[in-house]
């Protein structure tokens, strides 16, 4: 036992390792909380869409428990064996409880198994491909779509750091200095996968839909960059975990109420940030080819774009890195404008000062509410508004929202010199 | 050829903006939402559900008592009143049968049959479901008010075999209308 | 020892893969492989600025060209009908001319990075680029001569011990506690004060070149009809 823990203190003392181990960890962490979020947004849209149309969506995919009759009873109720083993009369709260919870039919899951089984679907479906395309691009597209916003997950910061007796940890897999940056530059990446996919297909629809992709996907990474600047001209540092931290403790961008947030100039400043806000979250949902800008699979015009001639796990391998896409728009304008993991209110400092890694699981927490809570408004924009014409897309893109980010980054520039 | 000028709606400033409207859409969705989640969903009332929104939890849930008058089910074949087959085998719904589910093999009347004057009886008489559309058509043709429309809608099959309905399942689905056909009365 | 030496492996392992990919975008017959080479050879080299501690820079490459141009390469290259393409033959006087130009190109780069401070006494190149580009910020607050003693265990490699040691690259007095906490080196605050102080003047020529090819472009684009 001691050797073990001699062995594990010198390993965690030496500094290369200590650093690979803590990173192998959070980026496992954040490998598994992503995908687990692209099947809960799946989910989350098909529920909130149900909710939107008056329906109640996919409620009744669950674990069901009459299945582990055979290892008990062969009674068909089990909720009744087990209030029985546990000598619980049925008139008794609990048993109400367990009832209201569906208990007595399945596992309470409310449909959550719901897209775990589509994935189970797609995987055993038959996996054809059209003899007429090109099979090496073909393959790598859907790589090429669903790998991008994984490695741009890399930066975004989900808590704050730790000091630990083997040195410090920063709740963030790769904390760079060009945070906002690399998730451009990697997940404007994706783009390859779906004009590559649209490409090799080899068949018009899919080929139109690739380039409208491809258009779409650059004209708003313009407008998506620019719109940025008003945002890293206040806070002075491209580090999103030091953006968070000036906003834990200053107030969040949109909401600046405690600590310095409660100057006059730093409501002066929200003018420029709420345009920046708008042309922002408009270029994210572009970028993600969410609703209102899902040219390139607009199915009556094309007859479901790029992955027309996909099946089986690549279509799925397309459609959940269409996901993917979105909750890491999701965590990138909730870090960059609604406090990534703080808590606000000054609780991160009190928090830390009474112990740091209950204020880390607060922070995780936080974080996954706020992602939630814009993943449901992505969805809820996607059930509002019907889909723009390719003209109106182009148009809003270059005419409109470039113009307003350029200008705003002077209007920012004229509030900072003024106001300070 | 003469055009028609379409009448197109003049926005205002604020509606070009967009963000305006944009904001009631997404009231109005979000209405739906809430009033979904609380059970209290427009319709709701007339439609006597249990759980979110207006709609039937369907296996819980059915239709069968809310089904109106005039639906469509799955064809079947009636007996008079006095336990005759009305069908007389004159094969107007197989002809008329859009979807070509309808199969008669004319024979022989019945010589016990009380009524000997029709000139023949469905010696077969099958009815593919797999095949059949609900149209109506059948029972729009039958001279014989012989075949009608059920009000069943749930058919369930494991085997392309069992989609084909055979004359006595036919007649133990139907059975027997009320009025007489007195077409056929030896005294007539 | 370690990190220099997965630096160096990593290094050149990337600069392999970069000449390689280099040498497709000129040997494939279909474009679009030759496009898909480029945009690998662009990653790889920006993966190597990364290495480099030259963060911004790779992200750069990244965008601009690896995430813009290339897809409009690529773009404009699916729009062509490239089965004449795959199937034709150039001829050995355009390779020959090519070769011309891309050995002078070549031979200039060598010299010009020949000519980079360091680049001779076998230093890691990260080291070379940092100082160069340092010299110019940090100026008379730091010798340069006194670097090296510290300077081969600055590898570069992961981003927070590139920072710590760069930090003890500028202070070789704060203890390494102190290193560990400075965050990496400014990189953008580098590239802007060269790019708007030592090499303006070629800046702006070059915007300026760009945008005359811009409106070139479009004048070409736009066919006067003359119906």
């Amino acid at each position: 036992m001691d050797a073990i823990i001699n062995w594990y203190n010198d390993l965690m003392s030496h500094e290369i390792w200590f650093y690979l181990i803590h990173t192998l960890l959070k980026l496992v962490l954040m490998f598994a909380v992503i995908l687990a979020f692209v099947v809960l947004s799946v989910w989350i849209e098909r529920r909130v869409a149900g909710w939107i149309q008056d329906r109640p969506g996919p409620n009744r995919a669950g674990i069901p428990l009459f299945l582990l009759q055979r290892f008990g009873s062969k009674e068909k109720q089990p909720l009744k064996n087990w209030l029985h083993f546990f000598g619980i009369p049925e008139t008794s709260w609990i048993a109400r409880l367990c009832t209201w919870l569906r208990l007595d039919r399945e596992f309470p899951c409310w449909g959550l198994i719901q897209p775990c089984l589509d994935g189970g679907k797609l995987f055993l479906k038959q996996e054809t491909t059209p003899s007429y395309v090109r099979k090496f691009y073909f393959i790598l597209a859907p790589m090429l779509v669903l790998g991008p916003p994984m490695v741009a997950a890399a930066v975004i910061p989900f808590a704050s750091e730790v000091n630990t007796c083997y040195g410090h940890i920063s709740m963030c897999v790769a904390n760079l200095d060009i945070g906002p940056l690399w998730i451009f530059a990697i997940s404007g990446l994706s783009v390859y996968g779906l004009t590559l996919a649209g490409w090799s297909s080899n068949s018009k629809f899919p080929f139109l839909g690739g380039l409208r992709a491809t258009a779409q996907l650059i004209s708003y990474e313009v407008a998506m960059g620019l719109s940025v600047i008003p945002l890293l001209m206040m806070f002075g540092t491209l580090n999103l975990q030091q953006i968070v931290q000036f906003q834990a403790d200053n107030g969040w961008t949109l909401l600046p109420l405690w600590g310095e947030g409660l100057s006059w100039q730093r409501w002066a400043m929200m003018l420029p940030l709420g345009i920046s806000f708008i042309v922002f979250v408009t270029c994210v949902f572009a970028e993600a080819n969410r609703t209102p800008f899902d040219m390139a699979e607009c199915e009556t015009d094309l007859v479901a774009g790029y992955h027309a001639e996909y099946s089986s796990m690549k279509f799925a391998s397309f459609f959940m890195g269409e996901y993917a896409a979105m909750v890491i728009g999701s965590a990138v304008v909730v870090t960059l404008f609604l406090g990534g993991w703080s808590i606000g209110f000054g609780a991160d400092a009190a928090l830390a000062a009474y112990s740091e890694w209950l204020a880390v699981l607060c922070q995780l927490c936080m974080f996954i509410v706020k992602l939630l809570a814009f993943i449901v408004f992505f969805v809820w924009v996607r059930w509002t508004l019907p889909r723009f014409r390719w003209d109106q897309v182009m148009k809003l893109g270059w005419l409109y929202f470039l113009e307003i980010a350029v200008a705003n980054i002077f209007l920012t520039a004229a509030v900072l010199y003024f106001v300070k | 050829m003469s055009y028609i000028k379409i009448k197109r709606p003049k926005f205002s400033l604020l509606d070009k903006v967009y963000v305006v409207e944009l904001v009631k859409g997404l009231v109005i969705t979000m209405r739906h939402l809430v009033l979904s989640l609380l059970g209290k969903s427009r319709g709701k009332k007339d439609f006597s559900t249990k759980g979110v929104g207006v709609c039937m939890q369907f296996p819980d849930e059915r239709w069968d008592s809310r089904l109106p008058e005039y639906y469509r089910g799955a064809p079947t074949l009636v007996r008079g009143e006095d336990g005759r087959e009305r069908c007389v085998s004159c094969q107007l719904c197989e002809f008329i049968c859009p979807a070509r589910a309808i199969t008669i093999t004319p024979g022989e009347v019945d010589p016990t049959s009380s009524c000997q004057k029709q000139e023949k009886a469905p010696a077969k008489f099958e009815i593919d479901m797999l095949r059949c559309i609900y149209c109506g058509m059948c029972q729009e043709a039958c001279p014989e008010q012989a075949i009608f429309l059920s009000k069943e809608y749930l058919i369930t099959l494991t085997d392309r075999k069992q989609a084909i309905r055979d004359k006595e399942t036919l007649y133990r689905l139907g059975g027997t209308r009320k009025g007489l056909v007195n077409k056929w009365n030896q005294y007539k | 020892m370690f990190e220099t030496s997965l630096c160096q492996i990593l290094f050149y392992l990337l600069a392999v893969v970069a000449i390689l990919c280099a040498a497709g975008v000129v040997g494939f017959r279909s474009p679009i492989n030759s496009a898909m080479s480029m945009a690998l050879c662009f990653a790889m080299v920006a993966i190597i600025f990364f290495g480099m501690g030259a963060q911004f820079l790779g992200i750069v490459q990244c965008i601009v060209y690896a995430g813009a141009i290339l897809v409009l390469f690529l773009f404009v290259v699916m729009m062509l009908d490239i089965h004449g393409e795959e199937h034709s033959r150039g001829s050995y006087i355009h390779a020959a001319v090519g070769m011309l130009i891309a050995g002078f190109v070549a031979g200039l780069l060598i010299k010009a990075a020949l000519d980079l401070p360091g680049a001779k006494d076998n230093t890691c190149p990260a080291i070379t680029l940092c100082e160069s580009a340092g010299e110019l910020l940090i100026g008379e607050a730091r010798q340069v001569k006194e670097a090296p003693a510290a300077a081969p265990q600055y590898g570069g490699c992961l981003p927070e011990l590139s920072a710590a040691a760069a930090a003890r690259l500028e202070n070789p007095a704060i203890s390494e506690a102190d290193a560990a906490k400075a965050t990496s080196i400014p990189d953008v605050k580098l590239l802007g004060q060269c790019l708007y102080t030592r090499y303006n003047i070629p800046f702006v020529i070059l915007s300026f070149a760009l945008l005359a090819g811009t409106v070139g472009a479009v004048a070409l684009a736009r066919k006067i009809r003359k119906d």
